[in-house]
C-alpha cells in the first residue's frame, strides 16, 4: 500500500514485485484472503483504510484486489537450500520473528541466503527484538529514525549510508 | 581548534553578558559539586541540605515520589522517605531541571523544556549504561557529561532567542540535525556557545571538552574517550525518539562513525557489543524517561509550592 501510495511520488517510474512466503499452507491462504480485524489494523491510518480496504464480515476489513494482485504468495521452507538459491536481486527483505525458531547453524545458513539474495545496497529488516549478533557480520547495522535495519552495502562504500 | 571569526567574537560578547544575569540559582554550584561525585560517596545529609535550598523543590519531590510512577505502598511524608524512593540520582536530575527552569524564563525556551530534559536525561542514562557495558572506567562521569552535553542549547535560547526560534523551525522543516542548522543560520553551533558557559561554571575539563566537541569528532582532542561516548549516546537517543522533538531524516551506521573507532581504541570491549540488542534495551529507557519528565513537568506539579 505504501509502494502504491508512492508510485506517483517517490517511486515514479519504478516497477515493483512483492513476494510473500510461509512454510504453512494455511497461513498462506489466510494471507491471500487479506482479512484483518480491528486489532491488526490499530496502526493503519484512516487514509489507508478507506483507500485500500473494503468492509468484510463483522467489523473486519479486506484488502482490495488491486493490492493483493501485486503480491505473489507461495510456500517456502527457509531451510530449503535449493529454493533459497533462486532468490536473487532483492531490494528489501522483511523477516520478522521467524529466525527465533532456528538454531544458530540454521540461522547462519538462512541469513547467508538472504545476504546472497539481496542487491547492494539492499536492506534486511528483522523483528523488534532480533539481532544478527554472532549470526552474521556481513551486514552493517543501520539506524533509521525509530528503527534499525541491516544493510548489505555496495562493496567498497564507506561512511554514512544515504537514507 | 576554535577560530576567532566575527560571529565568534559576537557570540563570546553575548554569552559574557549572560554571566551577569541574576538568575544563577544558589543551589546550582553545590549541586554540580554533588553531581561530580560517585553516588556511594554522597551522604544523605548533603542531599537533604540541597533539597532544603528551595521550598518548592521539597514539595515537588514529595509529589513525584508519591506519583504512580513510583507506586509506593504508603505515601512518602518526609523528605528523607522521598529521597529513598526516588534515589539520589533522580533527586539530582529533578534539582538540575528545576535550576535550569529558574535560569531560563518560561518565554525564553526555544526547544520545549520537557523535550530538552527528555533528551538530556535520556542521553545521561544511555551514556552511563553504554559506559558500563564497554567497561569505561567512570560511568558516573559519563552520566554527567551526557546530562550537560547540550548546555549550549540553553545558551543559544537565552542569547539568541529570536534567531534560535528560526533555527529550530528550519531544522524541523528540513528534518536537519540541529547543529547543522545552527551552523547554517547562526554560523556557530551549541557546542561553541555551550563551552563558554561550561567554563564559566568551572565544569570539569573532560565535560567541557564533551560540550565543545561532541558534534565535531574530527577535530576533537585525542585521549578523551568521553567525547566519542557522548557523541554516540547522543546519536542513539536522537534516533530512538529522544531527540529535539522531530525526526531527523538520515540513516546512521554507528560502527562506521569515527567516534566508534576512537572509543574502541580506549574500550576494546566495544568491538564485541550486540548493538541491535543494546538499541532495543534503550527503548525501555525512553518509556521511563518520558514518564519521569512528564511527572516533573505535569501542570498539577507546577502548581505546588
Amino acid at each position: 500500500m505504501f509502494l502504491l501510495e508512492q508510485s506517483e511520488k517517490l517511486l515514479k517510474g519504478w516497477t515493483f514485485e512483492i513476494s510473500a512466503t510461509d512454510l504453512n499452507d494455511r497461513s498462506i491462504e489466510t494471507a491471500k484472503a487479506g482479512i484483518y480485524g480491528t486489532y491488526a489494523l490499530r496502526n493503519t491510518t484512516d487514509l489507508y483504510r478507506r483507500k485500500y480496504f473494503t468492509p468484510a464480515d463483522g467489523d473486519k476489513l479486506q484488502v482490495k484486489d488491486e493490492v493483493r494482485a501485486r503480491i505473489t504468495f507461495s510456500r517456502l521452507n527457509l531451510s530449503d537450500d535449493t529454493k533459497m538459491l533462486f532468490m536473487k536481486g532483492i531490494d528489501l527483505i522483511f523477516c520478522c520473528n521467524v529466525l527465533i525458531y532456528f538454531d544458530i547453524p540454521s540461522k547462519k545458513r538462512v541469513v547467508q541466503h538472504f545476504f546472497s539474495g539481496l542487491q547492494a545496497p539492499g536492506y534486511f529488516f528483522l523483528g523488534h527484538a532480533e539481532s544478527l549478533y554472532q549470526v552474521s557480520d556481513q551486514f552493517r547495522l543501520v539506524h533509521l529514525p525509530g528503527t534499525t535495519t541491516y544493510l548489505k552495502a555496495v562493496p567498497g562504500s564507506e561512511g554514512t549510508p544515504k537514507p | 581548534m576554535t577560530t576567532t571569526t566575527p560571529a565568534n567574537s559576537e557570540l563570546r560578547r553575548r554569552v559574557e553578558k549572560l554571566r551577569s544575569l541574576p538568575s544563577s540559582p544558589a543551589v546550582l554550584q553545590p549541586l554540580l559539586d554533588l553531581l561530580r561525585r560517585p553516588p556511594d560517596e554522597i551522604e544523605l545529609s548533603q542531599v537533604v541540605q540541597l533539597v532544603s535550598y528551595e521550598k518548592t523543590i521539597a514539595a515537588q519531590l514529595l509529589r513525584i515520589a508519591n506519583s504512580p510512577l513510583y507506586a509506593r505502598a504508603r505515601p512518602a511524608e518526609s523528605i528523607q522517605s522521598a529521597i529513598f524512593t526516588l534515589g539520589i540520582q533522580r533527586i539530582e536530575d529533578i534539582l538540575l531541571s528545576n535550576c535550569f527552569g529558574k535560569l531560563v524564563p518560561q518565554d525564553k525556551w526555544v526547544v520545549d523544556p520537557a523535550v530538552f530534559w527528555r533528551h538530556s536525561f535520556g542521553c545521561a542514562l544511555v551514556c552511563r549504561e553504554f559506559a558500563e557495558r564497554i567497561d569505561y572506567y567512570d560511568p558516573d562521569k559519563a552520566y554527567l557529561a551526557g546530562l550537560l552535553h547540550d548546555l549550549g542549547i540553553i545558551v543559544n535560547s537565552l542569547a539568541y532567542n529570536d534567531e534560535y526560534r528560526t533555527v529550530l523551525a528550519e531544522a524541523v522543516q528540513n528534518g536537519r540535525p540541529l547543529d547543522e542548522q545552527e551552523k547554517l543560520t547562526l554560523g556557530f553551533t551549541h557546542c561553541e556557545s555551550g563551552v563558554i558557559l561550561a567554563k564559566t561554571w568551572q565544569l570539569p575539563d573532560t565535560v567541557c571538552e564533551v560540550i565543545e566537541w561532541h558534534h565535531d569528532m574530527e577535530h576533537a582532542p585525542a585521549n578523551n574517550p568521553l567525547i566519542a561516548l557522548v557523541h554516540l549516546g547522543d546519536l542513539l537517543c536522537r534516533l530512538r525518539g529522544l531527540g529535539y522533538g522531530y525526526d531527523e531524516w538520515r540513516a546512521i551506521d554507528l560502527a562506521a562513525d569515527p567516534a566508534w573507532h576512537e572509543l574502541a581504541r580506549h574500550c576494546p570491549k566495544l568491538a564485541s557489543i550486540d548493538l541491535a540488542r543494546f538499541t532495543l534495551d534503550l527503548d525501555a529507557y525512553v518509556v521511563r524517561i518520558t514518564k519521569l519528565v512528564d511527572t516533573i513537568f505535569s501542570p498539577a506539579l507546577a502548581l505546588t509550592g
